[in-house]
C-alpha cells in the first residue's frame, strides 16, 4: 500500500478536501480581514464585464495576493501545510462558485458575453451536433477489445458508471470539482481495463473514453474544458488530472473531426447508420417545432432537441439520467433557485448562507444541506427541493454501492459502502481503493465470481 | 521515494509510436524494474511517474504520458506533447514500417513541440533479434542526423530500458528546472512556480 502510494502520481487529495472546514475558518472572527478582501474583490469583479484573458489574470492575481495574506492571518496561520492547502483549494472553489455566472460561458448572461465566451458556446454547439450525429457509434466501430464488447456485467457496469461520472460535470461550479468528474470517469475506465485484464495503455483507454463521451454527450463539453483550463490553479493541472483532461480534449477533437475513415465499419453499415440518424434527427426536429416552448438561451433549440433525444434513448442507458427524471429536474432547478436566492442575500455576505448554498450546489449536491437559511420566501421551495436532492444522493450512494459490488464481488457490501462514505462518494477514488484492496487481499480471478456474497447477508 | 538530494527536477515525458511496438510495455518495464515491491495494481495506467537517479546528488522524476498509437488517433498527439520536456519515440526493430512512422513523429515533434524537447528514439523488441528488419547502423545514423538519443531496447528482458531513461535524464536542463520544482510537500509553495495561468504552464 505504501509503496503504491509513493509510486502513484500525487493523489488529487491525500486527505479529502473539506470545503466546509475552509468556510468555518473563513468565518472565524480573526479572519475578518480576509473576508473583507474577498468581498470587495468579488464586488469589484462583478462591477464590469471582462474579456476572458483579463478574468483569468485578475482572479489569478487576487489568489496570489490573498494566499500569503491568509498565511499570516489566524486561523490560517496556524494550519499545517496540508491544512493550508485545503484552505487554498477552498478559496479557489469559493471564488469560482461566486463568479461562475461571469466566467463559465454557458452561465453568462447573453449581454455580457465576451467574444471568447461566444466562441466557447459556438464550439459547444458544434460538438453537440457532432455528438448527436455520431450517437449510433458502437464499441466495435472504434475497435474496442472484444472483452469489453462481449461485455460481461462488469464491462457494462463500469461503462455505466464512467458515463455517470462524466455526466456530473455540469452539476458543479468549481473548476476543481468539474475536473474531478473527468478524473473519476477516467479512473473508472482504467478500473474496467484492469478488471477485464486488458493492458492499461493509452491505446486501450482512449477508444473507451471516446465511446463514453459519445454515449454520455454531456452539454457544454468545450466550455467546461476551457473553464477548467482557465481557472483551475495551473499547478493542479499537472499530473494525472492533466493527463485525463488532455485525453478528454483528445476525445472531443476526435469526435469533431470524425468521418467514415475514423471508424472500422463497412460502407453499407456506415451509410445505413448515418441515414437513420439523420432521419431520426429530422423527425425530432419536426416534433420539436410542434411543441416549441420559449427558451431564454439562443441555442435552446439544439439543447432542447438534444436533451429530448437523450431522454428517448435513456431507457437503455443505466445512467443517472434514467433514474428519475423528476429528481434530475429538481437538481437542475436548484441552481436557478439558488441563484435567485443568492442574489437576495449577496448584500449580506452571510457565510452561513453562502456556505450552505455553495456546498449544496457545487459539491455533493445535497449531503450537507440541512438548510439553516434565514426564513425567506424561497425557503418553502428550497426545502422540498433539497429534500428530493437528498433522496437523489442517497439513491446515488446506493447505486454506486451496487455498481462497485458488481465490479468487485469479492468485497462485501458493507466494505464498499464504507469505502464510498470514506471517499465521499468519489467514484474514482473508491475504485482505486477497491482495486488496491482486491489486489492485496485476493489472488483469485475477480471478474467471474458470483455477485453479492455480502458479509452481513443484507440484501441491497 | 525521492529522498531529497541536492538536485531534483520533474519533467514531462511523452511516449509516441505505433500500437504494436511495445511502448507501454517499455514504460511498464521501466517503472517495474526500479521497484522491488512492484504491484500489479499500477500496471493499468497510461499515466505513470518514475524517478531515476542520474548521479548521487541528482534525481529526476518523469511524468510519463502514454499516447494512443493507432493511426486514427495520430492527430490527437499535440494535446499530449504540449509542454513536454522530452519524448521517447518507439519503433519495433522487427517492423521496418514502424521506423518510418517513428520518423514522422520525430519530424512532427521537431516542428511543433517545445523547442528544447529532448527526443530519444527507441528500437524495441531487441529480444527478437532473429526477426530483425531494421539494422542498428541504419537507425543509428538516422538518429545522429536528426539529433536524437538512440537506444535499442527490450521491454521483455529489460535490456537498455533504464539506460534509455537515464540517458534522457542526463540531457535535460535539470538546474533550470530544479529551481522551479522543489521537492517540498506538494502544493504549499506560496510563491507560485508558474504565474501564468495559461494551459499547462508547468514545466513537468
Amino acid at each position: 500500500m505504501e509503496t503504491e502510494r509513493q509510486r502513484l502520481p500525487e493523489p488529487e487529495d491525500e486527505k479529502p478536501f473539506d470545503f466546509q472546514r475552509f468556510l468555518d475558518q473563513l468565518r472565524h472572527k480573526s479572519a475578518d480581514s480576509i473576508a473583507r478582501y474577498l468581498r470587495s474583490f468579488l464586488a469589484e469583479f462583478s462591477r464590469s464585464t471582462w474579456p476572458v484573458g483579463d478574468q483569468v489574470r485578475i482572479i489569478n492575481d487576487f489568489l496570489n495576493f490573498i494566499y500569503p495574506k491568509m498565511r499570516q492571518t489566524k486561523p490560517f496561520s496556524t494550519l499545517s501545510d496540508a491544512e493550508f492547502d485545503n484552505a487554498k483549494e477552498g478559496m479557489e472553489k469559493l471564488i469560482m462558485s461566486r463568479l461562475y455566472t461571469q466566467t463559465f460561458s454557458p452561465a453568462i448572461a447573453p449581454s455580457k458575453l465576451d467574444p471568447s465566451h461566444e466562441e466557447d458556446l459556438l464550439r459547444d454547439k458544434i460538438i453537440d451536433e457532432k455528438l448527436l450525429l455520431w450517437s449510433w457509434i458502437k464499441g466495435e466501430h472504434l475497435d474496442l477489445d472484444k472483452e469489453i464488447l462481449n461485455s460481461s456485467t462488469i464491462g457494462k457496469r463500469f461503462i455505466g458508471l464512467a458515463k455517470k461520472e462524466l455526466a456530473k460535470i455540469n452539476n458543479y461550479r468549481a473548476p476543481r470539482d468539474k475536473l474531478i468528474c473527468i478524473l473519476n470517469c477516467c479512473k473508472v475506465i482504467f478500473g474496467m481495463l484492469r478488471q477485464l485484464k486488458i493492458e492499461g495503455s493509452a491505446d486501450k483507454f482512449l477508444p473507451v473514453l471516446i465511446l463514453i463521451v459519445i454515449r454520455t454527450a454531456p452539454e457544454h463539453l468545450n466550455s467546461n474544458i476551457q473553464y477548467i483550463m482557465r481557472f483551475r490553479s495551473p499547478d493542479r493541472l499537472n499530473g494525472e488530472a492533466g493527463y485525463y483532461l488532455s485525453s478528454l480534449q483528445g476525445a472531443i477533437s476526435f469526435i469533431e473531426a470524425l468521418d467514415r475513415s475514423s471508424l472500422t465499419i463497412s460502407d453499407e453499415d456506415y451509410e445505413k447508420n448515418v441515414e437513420q440518424c439523420v432521419a431520426k434527427l429530422a423527425e425530432r426536429d419536426k416534433r420539436y417545432h410542434n411543441h416549441t416552448r420559449s427558451r431564454k438561451s439562443s441555442n435552446a433549440s439544439l439543447s432542447d432537441l438534444k436533451s429530448r433525444s437523450r431522454n428517448n434513448s435513456s431507457a437503455s442507458l443505466p445512467s443517472a439520467r434514467s433514474l428519475t427524471p423528476t429528481l434530475l429536474d429538481s437538481a437542475a432547478n436548484i441552481s436557478s433557485l439558488v441563484t435567485s436566492f443568492k442574489s437576495m442575500t449577496t448584500k449580506l455576505w452571510d457565510f452561513d448562507t453562502s456556505s450552505a448554498i455553495n456546498t449544496t450546489t457545487d459539491h455533493y449536491p445535497s449531503s450537507r444541506t440541512t438548510p439553516k437559511q434565514p426564513a425567506m420566501s424561497e425557503e418553502q421551495e428550497l426545502t422540498p427541493t433539497m429534500l428530493r436532492i437528498h433522496e437523489l444522493e442517497q439513491e446515488e450512494h446506493k447505486q454506486a454501492t451496487i455498481s462497485l459490488q458488481e465490479m468487485f464481488p469479492v468485497l462485501s457490501e458493507s466494505t464498499i459502502s464504507d469505502i464510498l462514505v470514506q471517499k465521499q462518494d468519489r467514484i474514482g477514488e473508491a475504485v482505486d481503493a477497491c482495486l488496491s484492496l482486491v489486489a492485496t487481499s485476493s489472488q483469485e480471478p475477480l471478474q467471474e465470481r458470483a455477485s453479492t456474497p455480502s458479509r452481513d447477508g443484507q440484501g441491497i | 521515494m525521492t529522498t531529497p538530494s541536492t538536485r531534483y527536477a520533474q519533467f514531462k515525458l511523452v511516449l509516441l509510436g505505433e500500437s504494436a511496438v511495445g511502448k507501454s510495455s517499455l514504460v511498464h518495464r521501466f517503472v517495474k524494474d526500479s521497484f522491488d515491491e512492484y504491484r500489479e495494481s499500477t500496471i493499468g495506467a497510461a499515466f505513470l511517474t518514475q524517478t531515476v537517479n542520474v548521479d548521487e546528488n541528482t534525481t529526476v522524476k518523469f511524468e510519463i504520458w502514454d499516447t494512443a498509437g493507432q493511426e486514427r488517433y495520430k492527430s490527437l498527439a499535440p494535446m499530449y506533447y504540449r509542454n513536454a520536456n522530452c519524448a521517447v519515440v518507439v519503433y519495433d526493430i522487427t517492423q521496418a514500417a514502424s521506423l518510418d512512422r517513428a520518423k514522422a513523429w520525430v519530424k512532427e515533434l521537431q516542428r511543433q513541440a517545445n523547442e528544447s524537447i529532448v527526443i530519444a528514439l527507441a528500437g524495441n523488441k531487441l529480444d527478437l533479434e532473429s526477426d530483425r528488419e531494421v539494422d542498428t547502423s541504419v537507425a543509428q545514423s538516422y538518429a545522429d542526423e536528426a539529433g536524437l538519443l538512440f537506444y535499442e531496447t527490450s521491454a521483455k528482458s529489460g535490456e537498455n530500458v533504464l539506460e534509455l531513461f537515464t540517458g534522457i535524464a542526463k540531457k535535460l536542463p535539470i538546474d533550470a528546472a530544479a529551481s522551479r520544482h522543489r521537492p517540498v510537500p506538494k502544493g504549499v509553495d506560496l510563491s507560485k512556480p508558474s504565474p501564468s495561468s495559461g494551459s499547462g504552464a508547468c514545466n513537468c
